[in-house]
């Protein structure tokens, strides 16, 4: 996307006030499908992102670091703090236009069918099967690209672990990513540096521009303003090339509807500040986080993880004990911080990176997390894992452990705190049902189900179209409204859902 | 530093809190833990690497992971770094991988 089609806030001299039909808080997976969608409908868009435009030819020039702190949320610091038994989790977000599609792995699966046989069973969404959501799912798959990754791009810690899963009866099978010419470089995130990555700063949000939709960058949206029971569009400030310490500017936007899209941390954190959901008081409840666990493994041979696409295989053979596996890769600066000790010791550890191979296992959890207004701007999250999900853990560290000694790893690093590397022997020895939670390393990237999906306002927070049961037009088109957690990478249903929710809306107009 | 300054100051108000809050609990608390007074400053090399691996061992250690993390993500980028851990990375250094804006452009019409 060309740097001309975006609008950036920070330049913009002064306060900024539109007019739109539809205001949309947020550009990423469910933002920008919406606003495309929309927008060739014939509606006047306006799109308003918090962080900057990253266009691929600056992301080409930047380092690792350099895309963390211009587009990561929080430099990839945002932590979501354990309660009781619980570890604190660290939780990686996009901030930039393209919003958390610019910094994931591009993984892409269908909700699984036994998580739509629950939305649409218990949970009375009766709409969303398999087949009721199939035409969503097929036009988003058009639309982003997605492919199934080739054997021949599996890094070579991804083909030990699979050779190591398969001696122990596990099957292994490709993903499928939304890629275009991937050469396999490993950066996908910290943004494509080849466009390769089929993320909607490629697809949806050019479609939105071309049908004459305005996005904006820079623009932090701070509360949805009302009139009669109404929203009449979204306040908030510009952000300037200082970044967050300075003197703001005014943004107003005036629509006939708002639809927010802002991610499962902030999407309810706006929501409470412009008194939508209090009827409810589910806004901010049940939010899921799938709790993932790397395993780093250190092998006789060279691995050079780097090599090969970031991610490329997974196993579902653990499904039913709600554990899903998931190839990926690490930069050495980060598998290097994970290796203990400091000085001219951390060095000599850090030496073996080349040698080692990563996997990540994650959990497919109840929902235990709370978004709450915090004293800044940002939300405070708190996490209380539930009892069933913590047992799952050392079940996690231990099967991804054989694995790789399955593969003929000498040793593996295990996620915990200050653990050196152990082998087979010693991993056995190692007390792993009573890890304390503030020694685990754990992190997220799909935050979702914080404004979620259902049939009755005294338990969800939008309908089934994406309404919020407070206010007639406000609706909600991002991670937020999942109403479960789903065992698997969200960015399709996201997208999915939010092409439902447009549909909607295109109708609602008609 | 001055990368580790501007990483800090980008990155937003919670990284300075939590950057800085890392350093309090590593310079006030990791010199304790081997019997030595406080700050980390103050003592040797050895005896600073002595305290931190004490520390990291403890489930105060969570604060001081992110500092690390921070430090060694700006440290082990660098061309030089990546030489000296083996990390032969094409691409990573050099604008090779760059991509022609014309095949770019292409691409996006074809995802359109």
């Amino acid at each position: 996307m060309s740097a001309g089609s975006i609008q950036q806030g920070r330049d913009h001299d002064g306060s900024l006030s539109l007019d739109a039909d539809v205001v949309i808080v947020g550009s990423g997976a469910g933002g920008a499908v919406v606003a495309a969608l929309l927008a060739e409908a014939g509606q006047r868009v306006v799109v308003l992102e918090e962080g900057p435009h990253v266009s691929v030819p600056e992301i080409q020039r930047m380092r690792p670091s350099q895309h963390m702190r211009r587009a990561w949320r929080d430099g990839g610091m945002t932590v979501a703090v354990g309660v009781g038994d619980s570890p604190t989790i660290n939780v990686t977000m996009g901030r930039a236009i393209g919003g958390s599609s610019i910094v994931t792995g591009a993984v892409c699966f269908r909700t699984p069918e036994h998580v739509l046989a629950e939305w649409s069973g218990p949970l009375g969404l009766g709409d969303h099967t398999a087949k009721g959501l199939e035409p969503y799912f097929e036009e988003v798959e058009r639309a982003i690209h997605v492919e199934e990754v080739p054997a021949s791009m599996r890094s070579i810690g991804t083909q030990r672990f699979c050779e190591g899963a398969e001696k122990l009866g596990l099957t292994m099978e490709p993903l499928r990513r939304n890629t275009k010419d991937c050469n396999g470089c490993g950066r996908c995130n910290f943004g494509c540096p080849h466009g390769a990555k089929m993320s909607v700063d490629m697809n949806y949000l050019p479609r939105a521009v071309a049908a004459g939709a305005q996005i904006w960058s820079d623009c932090l949206v701070e509360s949805i303003t009302m009139e009669g029971g109404l929203a009449t569009g979204v306040t908030g400030k510009l952000i300037g090339r200082e970044g967050f310490f300075q003197k703001s500017r005014k943004l107003t936007v005036r629509a006939k509807r708002v639809v927010v899209a802002a991610g499962s941390y902030h999407t309810p954190l706006l929501l409470m500040r412009s008194g939508i959901g209090a009827r409810s008081g589910q806004v901010g409840k049940h939010m899921t986080l799938h709790p993932s666990f790397r395993m780093f493994a250190r092998f006789d041979e060279r691995i050079e993880g780097w090599r090969g696409a970031l991610q490329s295989a997974y196993s579902r053979s653990l499904e039913k004990e709600g554990i899903t596996l998931v190839g990926l890769f690490v930069p050495p600066g980060v598998l290097a911080a994970t290796m203990t000790g400091f000085g001219p010791e951390h060095v000599r550890r850090a030496a073996d990176v080349p040698n080692m191979a990563v996997f990540g296992g994650l959990v497919h959890d109840e929902g235990g997390g709370t978004v709450m207004r915090g004293p800044g701007r940002e939300p405070v999250v708190t996490y209380r894992m539930a009892k069933e999900d913590r047992a799952k853990i050392p079940r996690v560290i231990r099967i991804m452990s054989d694995i790789f000694f399955a593969a003929g790893a000498r040793e593996v690093f295990p996620p915990i705190l200050g653990q050196r590397g152990v082998t087979a022997d010693e991993l056995r020895k190692l007390d792993l049902d009573h890890i304390p939670a503030l020694k685990l390393e754990c992190s997220s990237q799909h935050p979702l189900g914080s404004a979620r999906m259902g049939v009755s306002p005294h338990t969800s927070v939008v309908d089934e179209s994406g309404r919020t049961w407070d206010v007639d037009n406000v609706f909600v088109a991002d991670g937020s409204v999942v109403p479960t957690s789903l065992g698997v990478n969200p960015q399709l249903t996201i997208m999915a859902l939010a092409t439902r929710i447009a549909h909607g809306l295109r109708e609602l107009r008609a | 530093m001055e990368d580790v300054e501007d990483f800090v100051a980008k990155s937003g108000p919670r990284v300075l809190t939590i950057f800085a809050g890392g350093l309090t609990v590593a310079s006030l608390l990791a010199p304790a833990l081997i019997g030595k007074v406080p700050p980390l400053s103050r003592l040797s090399v050895e005896d600073r690497c002595r305290a931190l691996d004490r520390l990291e061992e403890t489930p105060l250690g969570l604060p001081l992971l992110a500092v690390k993390a921070i430090l060694c993500i700006l440290y082990y980028e660098h061309p030089g770094s990546l030489r000296d851990m083996g990390v032969t990375r094409e691409g990573e250094s050099s604008p090779s991988c760059m991509i022609d804006p014309k095949k770019l452009t292409q691409k996006r019409e074809v995802a359109s």
